[in-house]
């Protein structure tokens, strides 16, 4: 059965308590030892996904000149969103890894095995969502979906800690259902929901969203292709250049030796 | 999220948002030296199908190249890995050893076997190199001067290859098309690598395949006439010729190629020829790679040799110099210029 | 009411508070409100993460918040949209009030009986009609020099020993209550509201509207603040403010509806409980005064400070039964319970006095734990300089927090002037020691020790246990009357282990308390005695440990509403206080949607969701009988308990000295004129004139930006629970404030660039945040800015920065002293600008150089006394000792 997480960024408050959770548990360093830069970027100083932050709280405001509100998420609005490693059902990043490093897990969830990567960065190029980075000891890392939490009966510790709960997990098909459940109540109030991680999201998601506007307002793309979209296509252009390339190559090597034959009895004048 | 790739997703709603991956100058060094020596195995195999006696000093040069280069570029693949120990996690399943790991659709999986392919196919035709009449080859002295070097070639590699000598021709031709082949793969698919990315300009520019395999090709002809010409071939030796007119055929297609690609790219190639590399594509890659070798016939790059030592010359520089935009051009400025 | 209490509002307003960044965990009720179709309102001067979760955010400006409520009070009334019959029976609203008293409107802006030479009112003249006693002892603290000043009456004026107040049952009488509170707020009108508010009339009628529909019978709203409130010089009259909003539209006492106070701090309910405060004694029982005769004797206590009518008039209960925990066998008749052996306060001595004691080396020593008064006391570098006074210093935290090192301050430069002997004795945190939590909802959750303190961490537990042993060896055999009371205290605590760890199940024991003779565990405070028979130390928590080997704090049995099993609340478990008024006068929930407490006529007693805060026996249709006095003088539909009449006080005629009605006065440091009133601002409020407390007079163009301070979900406080911590330290690194996009451009601020932040008090550098969640205000016709600054930052931690802390001058509220630090002026520069702000500010707000009467004082003394200090207090080393250092 498929796992995964549903965020509803309508009610994420911004607390980033996802972010601590996941580096307490996971134990991994504060980035430049705590001693990070304002960023200017809202409330956002960790501004990516990394190999050291796996859940990054994006904020987003839209706030009006006027500054006028009708209701809620109508006027001015601040959007915010934990951003995660989307546990793509088609995974770029699994397709690419030549080491076999990235799995697919039991629950569904894509894993990078730390002893298999050898750090080709080939998944960090891959990523459509710009989630999986490279660390400092030279491998790729991202988030686990708590794989360790998950094989002991526990959920992953970001949607633990989060005190709205925003952040679900459980069974796919169950969170889809109260994502629509969400995106009609929405509806019913004006706001422009729907679900970000559907089937047409390369394959779906086991980490989707509930947004209220464009996925690019999010940094997310609105159509992410899987990096090997264009392989096939690049290799056949290849081989057409390829083909190109010894034809005229063949014909170069031999037209100089007919030209040669013809010019012969005038090169020996030289 | 930086607002400039904001901006692109905003304006192209299928882009990706990949991280840049920091492949830097050991990558860059890579492609243009895998390139090089996939040029040089393809063109040596062309040449030694349908070229006469006088280009054999150019085949034997190849086969002296190709495989040291290759060597080169294993050592800056396995040096770039953040693990460099682990670098044959990508041929063999590290959990389960001894089996074999190839996923075909992958072009870093099946790139990693097309270098170990042709690294094999180099190999052996460096190694009849050793077997050609002392003298013929740069380096020979090598072979006089360590003896156990000498007894092997004169013991084993020189009846070895009497031996093959006498196999039939159809065999040969096989084995041509398996180097060109393998040749023309490690010069590609670096490119095809480089078109399956989510990187904004790399994923869409599905003709980079094509364009860094006319350039693997267009560099090594040009790598062989620089080196023919100092071993005293002159402009008007008929090999030289030969290469000249097959090399303008590729960098006429390159530039051909290149157009293509920016042009289906529009915006989103932007970082290749605007902004921090702009001067660089434009001034290098373009006029120096590409338009002056084409018009060496309309411009005065000097006489005889001259010209085709400083056309080659052109054709060299702007084949490394596309390297470093193609890669550094869209990992700039998240990545400094400096990072290995 | 309780936060899981939320999710049955059909309303909520946040105001006062940013309760989505600062109580995230209690936010998810909510949350769940609003999934259940509540409207949420975030009334505050910035749009913050709470406003991103509500259905409609107003901003007002800082300081201008009774001025908005007062505007709900008055639509209500005009609207007629009051709960008619809850008015009626549970609030004092038919209540007559004396003949003697003036309002605000007769008056400009002052009550009757202001003394304008002591600063303070004489609150005679608020009493209800007829029920004057005696004048009690006048003034309030509002001196300038607060620790020297006569204290406050600690109780009313008023004595109702003799007869129920007379009312108006028609609220007819010009007099009535009811009648003064709609005068009172007449003029407080959509406009008037907008006038000095900044929001429009729309936004603001928008929301009295919303209000007003979600209340009555079928449906209830609640209110939630926090400090946005109480950190003014008028916070007591905010909460006032809102708690006549919600005495009128009847939602107290209901489910779903009420005032939440979002409490800081994880205990912080518990530090006013049990308390840490100079002024209450445990459960809230007034603490002895020197300045009131009747506090020289038990009795006299009684009668000056509890009521005859009421729930308190048990209090002789609690006092001797405390007094007997207290003193045990040395506490009998004859010496009134061991009262006389109990501490008097001779002034306020709260924060501020303090330090100011301190400053004028009053106060010579000080045991500071848990506190950074250092970055954290409002007008930090005050309190650096006061502390720079002191003899001796304990410092017990986690951290070398700034208090620890507070000569380390970038503002003192030469610390070899400073005398003061600093201990740091580290402590452990809270996952090292048992012990309980009271949060918010007066709750006490019990946490048991998850791992061993390292090193020479050791427990406040400890700490306490072990001073008081080693000083009553030191007070053995002294014969000194004022050592009596502590030779006499009991001190039942075992240790245990190898760090002779008291126990903390022992000291809950004692706050439970039993009967004297055999310990036996008393069950509920109903079982409390003035005769001796019973001990106890904090009333309000009897009931937690019932039975030997019970602990109500650590039962964890939820359930989908009250979770009466989880937890244990005081008083007696009840969830939610006043929840009689969930019921009508007859006993009947208001209705079957808001169904919560109600009458069994076959059981004869309340039953419901929760434990009822009534007695449990006593009938809607019971009659008081006004001379039996206690709970039998009020009738069965008196449900206010705690009130001398029972009621809810629209007016309070007593209890608060800044007046029984909230009025608008403008902040202590304003750049508005008080649109309503001659009197600009509280007539009472607490003012320190001394150096290094400059404050500007209303409208000074020097400082034209208001600015108010608060909190990040990603900081706690001061520093010391966050920014120590990496894992939080990069999720907001760096001091920052936020300004409008207007302000922005006006200074010449670039978003993310360096700006100097000053006032009178200090001057600050720090970063920018250019936000349209900042706007400008349009106040009375004049175009005002607001500035926002967090107060994270000082200079000690993995991450430091300028502290808004040094910028907030020491003025406060008149009833509590809590400072102003919500609403004061500013100016703002763009770059580093620092030193040379403060090269051209007035010397006479710098505080007192450092050198001057501390080297008076023989220096040697004073290290004498704090070697043996050192000695006496145990193997414990000065600070700069090599094997002092605490390893954080």
């Amino acid at each position: 059965m498929a796992k995964g997480f549903y965020t509803d960024t309508t009610a994420c408050i911004g607390c980033k308590a996802c972010q601590v959770a996941c580096h307490q548990w996971n134990d991994i360093p504060a980035a430049e030892g705590g001693r990070t830069e304002l960023s200017g970027d809202s409330y956002d100083n960790t501004q990516t996904l990394s190999a050291e932050n796996w859940r990054h709280v994006k904020f987003i405001e839209q706030i009006t000149e006027d500054r006028t509100q009708e209701g809620f998420l109508q006027g001015s609005r601040w959007l915010m969103m934990s951003d995660v490693c989307k546990h793509c059902v088609h995974a770029a990043c699994l397709e690419v890894c030549p080491t076999g490093a990235i799995i697919r897990t039991e629950f569904d969830s894509v894993f990078i095995q730390q002893d298999a990567c050898n750090g080709c960065r080939a998944c960090v190029a891959a990523c459509p969502f710009g989630v999986v980075d490279i660390g400092r000891d030279g491998k790729a890392h991202k988030c686990t979906m708590c794989y360790d939490r998950l094989q002991n009966g526990r959920e992953p510790a970001c949607a633990q800690a989060c005190p709205t709960e925003s952040i679900r997990f459980g069974d796919i098909p169950d969170l889809m259902k109260l994502a629509d459940a969400r995106v009609a109540q929405l509806k019913e109030q004006h706001i422009d929901a729907y679900v970000y991680g559907k089937e047409d999201i390369v394959g779906g998601l086991n980490a989707f969203y509930v947004l209220v506007d464009e996925p690019h307002v999010y940094g997310l793309p609105e159509k992410p292709e899987l990096g090997s979209k264009n392989v096939d296509e690049g290799f056949a252009l290849s081989g057409v250049a390829a083909a190109a390339l010894a034809v005229t190559g063949l014909v170069s090597f031999r037209k100089s030796r007919m030209d040669e034959k013809a010019g012969a009895a005038t090169e020996d004048h030289h | 999220m930086h607002p400039a790739l904001l901006q692109i997703l905003a304006a192209n709603p299928q882009s990706g948002v990949a991280l840049p991956p920091r492949w830097g100058w050991y990558v860059i060094l890579y492609f243009f030296l895998g390139g090089l020596a996939g040029g040089l195995l393809a063109i040596a195999a062309a040449l030694d199908a349908v070229g006469d006696d006088r280009d054999r000093e150019a085949v034997r040069l190849a086969h002296r190249l190709a495989f040291p280069l290759v060597l080169v570029c294993g050592a800056l693949l396995t040096i770039d890995l953040g693990q460099p120990l682990r670098f044959w996690h990508m041929l063999i399943k590290s959990n389960r050893f001894p089996e074999p790991l190839l996923k075909p659709w992958s072009p870093i999986s099946l790139g990693s076997w097309i270098v170990m392919v042709f690294a094999i196919i180099a190999f052996v035709e460096f190694l009849g190199t050793l077997a050609d009449a002392p003298g013929d080859n740069a380096g020979d002295d090598v072979l006089t001067k360590w003896a156990w070097l000498a007894k092997f070639r004169r013991d084993t590699l020189v009846p070895a290859r009497e031996r093959v000598r006498s196999w039939p021709s159809a065999v040969h031709r096989t084995w041509q098309a398996l180097a060109a082949l393998a040749g023309l793969a490690l010069a590609g698919y670096t490119g095809v690598l480089v078109t399956g990315t989510s990187r904004v300009a790399w994923h869409n520019a599905r003709l980079m395949g094509a364009l860094f395999l006319l350039s693997g090709a267009s560099t090594a002809y040009a790598l062989l006439m620089l080196l023919l010409v100092r071993r005293g071939r002159g402009a008007a030796d008929t090999t030289v010729r030969k290469l000249g007119a097959a090399d303008q055929w590729a960098v006429g297609f390159e530039l051909l190629v290149l157009a293509l690609m920016l042009i289906s790219l529009g915006a989103l190639g932007r970082p290749f020829w605007s902004g921090g590399f702009g001067v660089v594509f434009w001034l290098g890659v373009v006029g120096i790679g590409l338009i002056i070798p084409l018009a060496r016939h309309w411009i005065a790059l000097g006489p005889g040799e001259h010209g085709v030592t400083r056309a080659a010359r052109c054709v060299l520089i702007g084949g490394f110099l596309l390297r470093v935009v193609i890669v550094m051009s869209p990992q700039y400025p998240a990545v400094p210029l400096w990072h290995l | 009411m309780f936060q899981q209490d939320l999710q049955n509002a059909d309303c909520i307003i946040v105001m006062g508070s940013n309760m989505a960044e600062c109580h995230p965990v209690g936010f998810r009720w909510v949350m769940k409100a609003r999934e259940r179709g509540a409207t949420i309102i975030h009334i505050d001067p910035r749009f913050t993460r709470t406003s991103a979760m509500s259905n409609q955010h107003v901003a007002i400006r800082s300081g201008s918040d009774i001025a908005f409520l007062g505007g709900l009070v008055n639509y209500i009334i005009q609207h007629d949209r009051w709960f008619k019959e809850y008015v009626h029976a549970y609030t004092n609203a038919s209540t007559i009030v004396g003949p003697d008293f003036k309002d605000t409107e007769e008056l400009d802006g002052l009550f009757s009986g202001f003394d304008p030479a002591k600063r303070a009112y004489t609150t005679t003249s608020w009493a209800y009609d007829g029920t004057l006693a005696p004048p009690a002892p006048a003034g309030s603290s509002t001196n300038q020099n607060g620790a020297h000043a006569p204290p406050a009456a600690p109780k009313p004026a008023v004595d109702f020993r003799v007869r129920p107040p007379h009312t108006d049952p028609t609220l007819q009488h010009p007099r009535c209550v009811f009648q003064i509170l709609k005068r009172h707020y007449a003029r407080y009108t959509p406009e008037m509201v907008s006038r000095v508010c900044g929001c429009s009339p729309e936004e603001f009628e928008r929301v009295a509207k919303t209000l007003c529909d979600n209340s009555g019978r079928e449906r209830t709203s609640s209110f939630c603040y926090a400090v946005g409130w109480t950190q003014h010089t008028v916070g007591v009259q905010y909460i006032r403010t809102a708690s006549i909003v919600q005495a009128l539209l009847g939602n107290m006492g209901r489910p779903g509806g009420g005032i939440l106070a979002l409490r800081g701090h994880a205990s912080i309910q518990g530090s006013t409980d049990v308390p840490t405060l100079y002024h209450l004694l445990p459960g809230y029982l007034p603490s002895p005064s020197a300045a009131a005769p009747q506090h020289d004797t038990l009795d006299g206590w009684v009668a000056n400070t509890m009521p005859t009518t009421g729930w308190w008039a048990n209090g002789r209960k609690y006092m001797v039964s405390l007094l007997k925990m207290w003193y045990g066998d040395a506490a009998t008749p004859d010496n009134q319970w061991g009262y006389e052996f109990l501490p008097k306060s001779v002034g306020d001595h709260s924060h501020i006095p303090m330090f100011k004691a301190m400053s004028d080396d009053v106060v010579k020593g000080f045991m500071c734990i848990g506190q950074n008064p250092a970055a954290g006391g409002q007008n930090a570098i005050y309190n650096r300089a006061a502390m720079a006074h002191l003899d001796w210093f304990v410092v017990r935290d986690l951290f070398r927090i700034e208090t620890a090192e507070f000569w380390k301050a970038p503002d003192i430069p030469d610390p070899s002037v400073i005398k003061t002997e600093v201990f740091f004795l580290p402590s452990t945190s809270v996952t090292e020691s048992d012990g309980s939590f009271t949060n918010t909802q007066r709750m006490l959750q019990w946490h048991d020790k998850g791992a061993e303190p390292t090193g020479d961490c050791r427990s406040d537990l400890w700490f306490s246990h072990h001073l008081y042993k080693r000083l009553r060896k030191l007070y053995e055999g002294s014969t000194d009357p004022k050592d009596a009371g502590f030779l006499a205290m009991t001190w039942n605590l075992d240790v245990e282990g190898p760090m002779q760890e008291p126990k903390a199940v022992d000291v809950l024991a004692e706050i439970n308390g039993w009967t004297t003779a055999d310990r036996v565990p008393v069950k509920t405070f109903l079982d409390l005695k003035d005769d001796g028979s019973t001990s106890c130390g904090v009333w309000i928590y009897t009931g937690v440990a019932p039975a030997p080997g019970v602990n109500k704090a650590r039962a964890r049995v939820a359930d989908a509403y009250t979770s009466l099993g989880w937890g244990y609340a005081w008083p007696a478990n009840r969830r939610t206080l006043y929840n009689r008024a969930s019921a009508d006068p007859e006993g009947k929930p208001w209705s079957e949607r808001k169904r919560y407490v109600w009458w069994d006529e076959t059981q004869k007693k309340w039953v419901g969701y929760d434990v009822p805060d009534y007695p449990a026996t006593k009938a809607p249709s019971s009659k008081g009988d006004w001379a039996k006095g206690g709970m039998d003088a009020l009738d069965g539909s008196t449900a206010f308990i705690m009130q001398r009449d029972g009621k809810a006080w629209l007016f309070a005629p007593s209890g608060i000295v800044d007046g029984p009605l909230p009025a608008h006065y403008e902040p202590w440091e304003t750049g508005v004129k008080n649109p309503l009133y001659g009197t600009q601002a509280n007539p009472v409020a607490k003012v320190w004139n001394i150096v290094g407390n400059r404050y500007i007079d209303a409208g000074d163009p020097n400082y034209p930006i208001i600015i108010t301070t608060y909190r990040l979900t990603e900081h706690h406080l001061s520093g010391p629970m966050s920014r120590w911590s990496p894992w939080l330290t990069e999720l907001q690194p760096e001091m920052f404030i936020e300004i409008s996009p207007e302000l922005a451009a006006e200074k010449g601020i670039e978003n993310a660039g360096w700006c100097t932040v000053y006032t009178p008090r200090a001057a600050i550098e720090c970063k920018t945040l250019v936000t349209r969640r900042m706007r400008p205000f349009t106040i009375a016709g004049q175009r005002i800015h607001q500035a926002g600054a967090p107060f994270h930052w000082s200079w000690a931690g993995v991450v430091t920065g300028g502290n808004a802390n040094d910028l907030i001058a020491l003025v406060a509220d008149p009833n509590v002293t809590i400072h102003e630090g919500k609403a004061f002026m500013c100016q703002i520069v763009a770059g580093r600008k620092q030193a040379e702000i403060l090269a051209k500010l007035p010397d006479q707000t710098r505080p007192l150089p450092l050198v001057g009467r501390r080297e008076k004082r023989a220096a040697e003394s004073a290290i004498d006394e704090g070697i043996e200090l050192a000695e006496r207090v145990g193997q414990y080393l000065p600070l700069d000792h090599p094997e002092g250092v605490y390893h954080g």
